[in-house]
């Protein structure tokens, strides 16, 4: 039996929910904020070796020995506020614990949750990260804007709101404004995006051609996303393994950028990539690599 | 050189630790832990590792800091995720923030932030109390009223705690003997029945059985210990420990890497059995030995060696 935690409504969950269904799978879509009114969880948490319980919907009861997997889809970015984090709790204990493979365990997936965390972790895999302040004193921001030449982008330190902006001459304007929250300030780096999809062991590499500052946001700023999968050098592959190794992720999005005297920066893990649209991009087989792990 | 101490203003184990270090000569900036910066201005560079805290009158270079005392309670996050949306995204923001500037300095730091920390370690970490030598008290994570019941009959013999994943210091005892005395049998098994109905109509609760034995209180600073017992009133006041237990406290905390600990257990004769693990103590409950006891073996950790 292979669980999938999250909204069923969901691009991602969806998409995986149809390749199982495809594959004959055994599988149940659970919501883990709203799963107590159709699924019953008993979880002896003192047991000696592996954990006992068992999940009940219907007139079915599996064991949590039995499951093969777990999928968890993360939709904290777009909906955290709302959760009913009192329903979601006991699930984020038992994800710890559970002997299946889980894609992810929650405190991997937060491991990401800070990007001046996740970045200290980056830096030790290889990988390049750009100049960054946080700071809450306008002048010290004024100072890394001279210090890099005016070319600065700025964005939040958790994942909430976490849109790429340059910082403009109007911005040091209002610069007092950061006094009230640490904002993290990057030396903007040039050079082509590539979103690495890490599942298990394989890689699927897509180079991002855009005008924007933040190709998720590229409709918002008028400007055109083009995207193509391209084989990644085997160093940054080796770097985007151990990264994700470290991370405890076995799936992950990895933002990457090559700068134009060809080194590797990294941005960012994403420990629930939405990888739906990048496969309708490029025909990478992502999803299917995903069900591949689920089932093995 | 000084030791910045992160905590709610009306924390009492931060007062005396500061008094502590203060009264050893030792400077310390004292920061509340929900909104430090806002008393505080902060510059650090990431890629470099350096930076400053620029308060009031002064300036704390981040290499230069001794040590740090940061005192949040596991989960608040999830708490201030109920408010406003501005409230919430400040809130996310600062806790980014000292995640990822705790995980930077090479100081002592009681207790490093770490991701996704749950307010208590017995549920996802039931292996580590069993390798540390302690056994792990039955405990059921469920929805389902039958089961918890069905689990009190089995293994709550002497009474049990009950209580959630999210609000782990409300537990409320269930059974026992104070129970027998007050209801008669057929009246205890509907009072406890209904009682799980209601909890589990709400949110999934947590059942942990209470051995028999003598309740002890162990908070585990680095490599020492401090137990307490509770006395008549509810206090608790310093208690011996057995130098495997104490040693067996140490090894858990070392394991779950707490350099401050409180670990709640129930000594029988040859064993003893883990009630809850947790990394946040409250002294709530402390009498004034055991309060400056802890103040003074946490001083010490912070300032370094001792005499400094």
């Amino acid at each position: 039996m292979i669980l999938l935690l999250g909204d069923a409504g969901d691009e991602v969950l969806a998409f995986l929910v149809t390749r199982l269904a495809d594959a004959g799978a055994d599988f149940i879509v659970i919501d883990p904020r709203t799963g107590r009114r159709g699924v019953n969880l008993v979880w002896r948490a003192d047991a000696d070796d592996d954990e006992q319980g068992w999940l009940r919907w219907g007139d079915r009861t599996i064991g949590l020995q039995a499951l093969r997997s777990v999928y968890v889809r993360d939709t904290r970015h777009r909906d955290s506020a709302s959760s009913r984090e009192e329903e979601a709790l006991p699930w984020s204990h038992l994800l710890e614990v559970l002997p299946c493979p889980v894609v992810n365990r929650p405190s991997a997936a937060a491991r990401t949750a800070s990007k001046p965390y996740q970045s200290q972790i980056i830096a030790r895999h290889g990988l390049y990260i750009p100049r960054t302040l946080i700071t809450n004193i306008p002048e010290q921001v004024r100072r890394f804007h001279e210090r890099c030449q005016g070319r600065v982008i700025y964005k939040s330190i958790s994942y909430q709101r976490s849109i790429v902006r340059m910082l403009t001459s109007a911005d040091l304007d209002r610069l007092d404004s950061v006094r009230s929250c640490p904002t993290q300030f990057q030396e903007h780096v040039p050079g082509i995006d590539v979103r690495v999809h890490l599942v298990g062991d394989r890689l699927f590499a897509t180079e991002v051609l855009t005008t924007a500052v933040d190709y998720r946001y590229a409709g918002r700023d008028g400007a055109s996303v083009h995207m193509r999968d391209i084989p990644l050098p085997d160093d940054v592959a080796r770097s985007c393994r151990s990264l994700g190794d470290e991370l405890g992720l076995s799936v992950a999005g990895i933002d990457l950028r090559r700068s134009p005297d060809g080194r590797w920066y990294c941005f960012e893990a994403n420990p629930s990539p939405a990888f739906t649209s990048y496969q309708a991009f490029t025909r990478q087989p992502i999803g299917e690599a995903i069900v591949e792990l689920l089932r093995r | 050189m000084g030791v910045a101490i992160l905590a709610a203003s009306d924390d009492r184990l931060a007062q005396l630790v500061q008094a502590a270090l203060e009264q050893r000569e030792v400077p310390v900036v004292f920061l509340e832990a929900s909104s430090p910066f806002g008393a505080a201005g902060l510059s650090w560079s990431i890629d470099s590792q350096a930076g400053f805290l620029e308060l009031e009158s002064s300036r704390l270079d981040l290499d230069r800091v001794r040590g740090v005392l940061f005192r949040e309670p596991p989960g608040t996050l999830v708490d201030t995720l109920v408010g406003g949306d501005d409230r919430a995204y400040r809130a996310w923001e600062v806790h980014a923030t000292l995640l990822g500037l705790l995980a930077a300095l090479k100081c002592p730091v009681v207790n490093r932030p770490r991701p996704a920390e749950q307010r208590s370690f017995l549920l996802t970490h039931a292996r580590s109390v069993r390798s540390a030598g302690l056994r792990v008290t039955p405990t059921l994570v469920t929805s389902d009223p039958r089961a918890a019941y069905e689990f009190f009959g089995a293994c709550c013999e002497e009474g049990a705690l009950v209580g959630s994943t999210t609000k782990w210091d409300g537990w409320d005892p269930v059974g026992g003997d104070g129970n027998s005395r007050a209801h008669g049998a057929a009246e205890r098994v509907e009072v406890t029945q209904r009682e799980f109905a209601q909890r589990t109509a709400r949110e999934p609760l947590v059942l942990r059985a209470l051995p028999r034995g003598e309740r002890v209180t162990v908070f585990v600073v680095d490599q020492r210990t401090v137990t307490g017992a509770r006395d008549g009133a509810g206090r608790l006041r310093a208690a011996d420990l057995s130098a495997p237990l104490r040693a067996a406290c140490v090894r858990l905390a070392a394991s779950l890497s707490l350099s401050l600990a409180l670990i709640e257990l129930v000594a029988g004769d040859r064993e003893a059995t883990c009630l809850d693990v947790t990394s946040f103590p409250s002294l709530a409950e402390c009498d004034a030995e055991l309060e400056d006891e802890l103040a003074m073996a946490l001083a010490l950790l912070l300032a370094g060696a001792p005499g400094a």
